[in-house]
Order: C-alpha cells, then sequence, then structure tokens
C-alpha cells in the first residue's frame, strides 16, 4: 500500500489540480481531489462591478467556453430586466456557442490522443480546431475571449462573406468528424487505452449528477439546449446519447455532437432572421430588484448560474456552477481499481476545465493585515519597484 | 413527469416565477426532510447550492433540484439561518455531489453542515485563518 500526490503541477495534467491516490501495486484503491489552484475571485469581484462590467469579465472565468459564461450570465441579466433579446442577435449569440462546442470538442479530442500518445491525432484535431478559431475571430475580433454576446443579443453583426466561411466550416467539419468517428471506434491503439477505462455506469452517473457529455455517455440522456433557450427552440437536433459509459463512448458522443453542432450552424446561418442584434442600454443602468436562475449547455455540461439583485447598479450575488464542478468527483470515483498509467485519461475523459471549477474571491483582510484602496495599491507598486 | 403536478400532490406549496422555474420556502430544521421527499417524488438531480449573504436576514441558502425526465424546470428549495453561529444539517446523504458544493458554500462563507463527511476548504488554501470566509459581508 502506497500514497502517490499527482500535481498539482504535473505532465499529464494541462491546469493544476492534485489527486491524492492510495495504490495495491499498480492499481489506485482510493482518490481524491484537491482544487482551488487557479482561484481567482471572480464571484467576489462581481459584487464590486456593475452588471455591465461583469459582462466582459463574466467570459475571463473560462478560456475554452468563455461565451457560454458570457451567454448564461447576459441571459440571467435579461431575466432580471424582462426585456426581450433581438431574434436576429440570439441567432448570432447560438451560433458562436456552436462554433464555440466545436473547437472545445476538437481541443478536447486532441489533449485525450496526447494523452494516450497518438501525437498525430493531436496534430489532426488541432489543425482542424485551428480552423474554427479563424472564424470565431472574425465573429468576435479575438481567437479567445471573443465578446461576441452583449445585453439584448450579439455585440458584431455577420457580413455576407462571414456566413460563406461559416458553411464551408461546417462541411469541413462534418466531413472531418466522419474521419474521427472511425477512428475512435476502430483503431486498434485508441481502442486498447479507452475501452472499458473509466466506466461510468448509468446508475452511479444518476447517483453522482453529473452533466454534459459525461451524463450522455452513461446512457442519461440530458441535454440543456433541449430546453429551448436561445434559437435551440426553433433549431432541429437530437441528443446523442452512448451506453457504455467508458472514455470511447465519451470520445464518441463528442464526435458526434461536432456533427450536431455543423448541422445547428448550418441551419441558423439559413434561417438567420434579417433586422437589429441588440439592445442600447444606458451604462449605469439601474437592474430591478428580484433573482433568477440561467442556465445554457456548455460545451462540458450543465452551466449554471444564480444571480440575485438588490435594486442597484452591481450584483449583490452571482452564484456560478460550472460542469466540471459537477463532473469531478465522477472521476475520483472511476478511478478506483483501475491502473496508475490510466489515471491520465480518465482524469482528461471528462474535459475537465480548472479555470471554470475553481473561480471566485478576491481577499478583503481582517485583522492583521491591511486593506488598501485602488490609489494607495498603485502607489505603493510604483515605490515598490522605484526601489528595486 | 409534471414536476408542478406532483409537487401539488405531495402537499408542497411554492411559487413559480415568470421563466417557469419553481421557488419554495422552508425552514432551515426542514431541509433534510424536504429534500428526500423531493428526490423520492422524481427530482434526483441536485444541480448546485448557492449561499448567499442577506446581511440582516442571516445566510440565504438555496439548493437547485432538477428530475432527469423533466430537464426543463428547476426547483429552488430556499432556506435562511441566522448570522450567529451559522449551521444545517448536510444533505451529502441524500445528493452525493452535495459534497463538493458544501464544501464551497462552507468555504466561501463558513456555513457549517452537520454530519458532512470531509468539512474543509476547497478553493482557498488550507493555511487561510479559520475564521476568514471572502463571501462574508458583515
Amino acid at each position: 500500500m502506497s500514497s502517490v500526490p499527482l500535481g498539482p503541477l504535473h505532465p499529464a495534467f494541462k491546469e493544476p489540480i492534485n489527486f491524492k491516490l492510495k495504490l495495491e501495486g499498480e492499481f489506485v484503491t482510493d482518490a481524491e481531489v484537491r482544487i482551488g489552484y487557479t482561484h481567482r475571485g471572480i464571484e467576489k469581484l462581481g459584487e464590486k462591478k456593475t452588471w455591465i462590467q461583469f459582462i466582459f469579465i463574466s467570459e475571463k472565468i473560462c478560456g475554452i467556453c468563455s461565451s457560454s459564461h458570457q451567454g448564461c450570465y447576459v441571459q440571467g441579466v435579461e431575466r432580471l430586466t424582462g426585456i426581450v433579446p433581438e431574434k436576429r442577435g440570439i441567432y448570432i449569440r447560438t451560433l458562436t456557442w456552436e462554433l464555440e462546442r466545436m473547437h472545445s470538442h476538437l481541443l478536447w479530442l486532441g489533449v485525450l490522443m496526447h494523452e494516450i500518445g497518438i501525437e498525430t491525432m493531436f496534430m489532426y484535431t488541432w489543425r482542424d480546431r485551428e480552423r474554427v478559431l479563424d472564424i470565431l475571430e472574425k465573429l468576435g475580433g479575438r481567437r479567445v475571449a471573443y465578446s461576441a454576446i452583449t445585453y439584448g443579443g450579439a455585440r458584431r453583426d455577420l457580413s455576407d462573406s462571414l456566413i460563406q466561411q461559416i458553411i464551408r466550416l461546417s462541411d469541413f467539419i462534418l466531413e472531418r468528424s466522419k474521419f474521427y468517428e472511425n477512428f475512435i471506434l476502430n483503431d486498434k491503439r485508441f481502442l486498447a487505452r479507452t475501452k472499458g477505462i473509466g466506466t461510468l455506469a448509468k446508475a452511479e452517473a444518476e447517483e453522482l449528477s453529473v452533466v454534459g457529455p459525461v451524463a450522455r455517455a452513461s446512457g442519461i440522456p440530458i441535454d440543456v439546449r433541449k430546453t429551448g433557450y436561445a434559437a435551440y427552440y426553433e433549431a432541429p437536433f437530437e441528443v446523442v446519447v452512448e451506453k457504455e459509459g467508458d472514455v470511447n463512448a465519451g470520445a464518441l458522443v463528442r464526435a458526434k455532437e461536432l456533427e450536431v453542432s455543423a448541422n445547428i450552424i448550418k441551419w441558423i446561418v439559413k434561417n438567420l432572421p434579417q433586422g437589429k442584434i441588440n439592445v442600447e442600454v444606458a451604462p449605469f443602468s439601474k437592474l430591478p430588484e428580484g433573482e433568477t436562475i440561467s442556465r445554457v449547455e456548455a460545451p462540458r455540461g450543465e452551466l449554471f448560474y444564480y444571480l440575485k439583485s438588490n435594486g442597484s447598479t452591481n450584483l449583490e450575488r452571482i452564484k456560478i456552477r460550472t460542469p466540471t464542478l459537477a463532473n469531478i468527483q465522477a472521476v475520483a470515483h472511476t478511478l478506483k481499481g483501475h491502473y496508475l498509467a490510466d489515471v491520465p485519461v480518465i482524469a482528461a475523459g471528462i474535459d475537465p476545465c480548472m479555470g471554470c471549477m475553481d473561480r471566485v474571491v478576491t481577499l478583503n483582510e481582517k485583522g492583521k493585515k491591511k486593506v488598501m484602496t485602488e490609489t494607495e495599491l498603485i502607489d505603493y507598486g510604483i515605490k515598490w519597484y522605484e526601489k528595486g | 413527469m409534471n414536476v408542478e403536478e406532483a409537487l401539488i400532490r405531495n402537499g408542497f406549496s411554492f411559487t413559480k416565477d415568470k421563466n417557469g422555474n419553481l421557488w419554495l420556502d422552508v425552514k432551515s430544521e426542514d431541509v433534510t426532510k424536504v429534500l428526500t421527499e423531493l428526490k423520492t417524488i422524481g427530482l434526483n438531480f441536485l444541480s448546485c447550492v448557492s449561499g448567499v449573504d442577506c446581511l440582516d436576514k442571516g445566510f440565504c441558502l438555496i439548493y437547485h433540484l432538477l428530475s432527469l425526465e423533466d430537464y426543463n424546470i428547476v426547483v429552488n428549495v430556499k432556506t435562511y439561518i441566522g448570522r450567529e453561529d451559522p449551521r444545517i444539517s448536510s444533505v451529502s446523504s441524500i445528493f452525493k455531489v452535495a459534497e463538493l458544493y458544501e464544501r464551497e458554500v462552507f468555504d466561501l462563507l463558513g456555513i457549517k453542515f452537520i454530519g458532512h463527511p470531509n468539512l474543509k476548504r476547497i478553493l482557498l488554501p488550507e493555511d487561510v485563518p479559520e475564521d476568514y470566509h471572502p463571501l462574508r459581508k458583515m
């Protein structure tokens, strides 16, 4: 019996997380997760900033599903104010979400292949992902935090040439997703490392309240998109469900979802309504008192926001529950009984995003330490640099 | 399943907001009992536990529940706890995922969950002073 710490800094993990593993020979008998290494205090920051400023902070929560966070937050604010967003804006918003899902799934497929050691596939997926990122850059202005979403709709309109490029991209992804599916189902090396590894049975998945592709790979047909927010109440699509619940099923779900996303995108650009794209709002307008919840299907699963307003320009509470936090317990659970060498594959199997999971809190010190105002802190910083 | 009908049949009173989500107010002593009952009628998915510092009203805890069969409607169970030594019984025996969510609430707001198997800080480092909880407002 031995105890092995894995992480927070470990070549197998792309972001900091710590597993305390108990081993019996080569087998893991118990696992404990320690998170919080990228904790930044965003929920506390949300109390200090006005609700319009937080639109741009919300997308910094996660570098991969940035517009899901932004969209979920904006959707919640819209529910508080009771405004009906512009239809064209809503369609562009949905388009951004689906492009983001494609880039996130491709990124994840690449990371999984990299963990297994199939570097060629890693290069292929990331090459394809680059094309999605190019479109997102044209849509929002930046590759990662594209700020494509704003109050009442979207921030930038689509041009005709961009629509043509998006259609070409969708066709390309449709073709590539077939290739990935084929690879996932037939490649011997990939099957040897993923089939029967990290299996989460349906009953266990229900008990652990997992969300998103992890739940769908275990045979639970849940998808927030089916509740019909934004343009999803019109867009036709099927929820992809697999039964096995292992890493292979997870990969298959995501590869098939690439296809679903590409089809939704094609439907959206074909049915794009004309009109305004967003609603103008005064910079320091107050929110009405109240509380609400907002949910969207981020690439990793159900993203949950709880917003509470006390009638001022700032929100009183922004509670964020990210999909990785809901899924991370499933990793600790499924690790038991597997080889130590399978740990990175299983951990990567839920598509973990530590930046999302940790978020929250700037320190407002009590007791010994002094609280500094912004100007005091700037002065302190200038003096510190002049000294050294 | 129809969540609203199931709740009415089991004698729960609730309010419905304009987005179709349901809000229940319960006393803090009854949370475990109510959540057990809700789980047996089909609300078998705990989506989130939110903690809010409501100043004079004390701390507010909200349990967001869903049914896997009807993924549309969120049932929000809301309860208030007094400011002095805030305590509430843990629901981690009913929903396993609550273990993590309750640790987060404990870490940021300092609400103690009685019967929690592993109640320690989750997001902040372990060497942060014991009485320090960043989301408290006073």
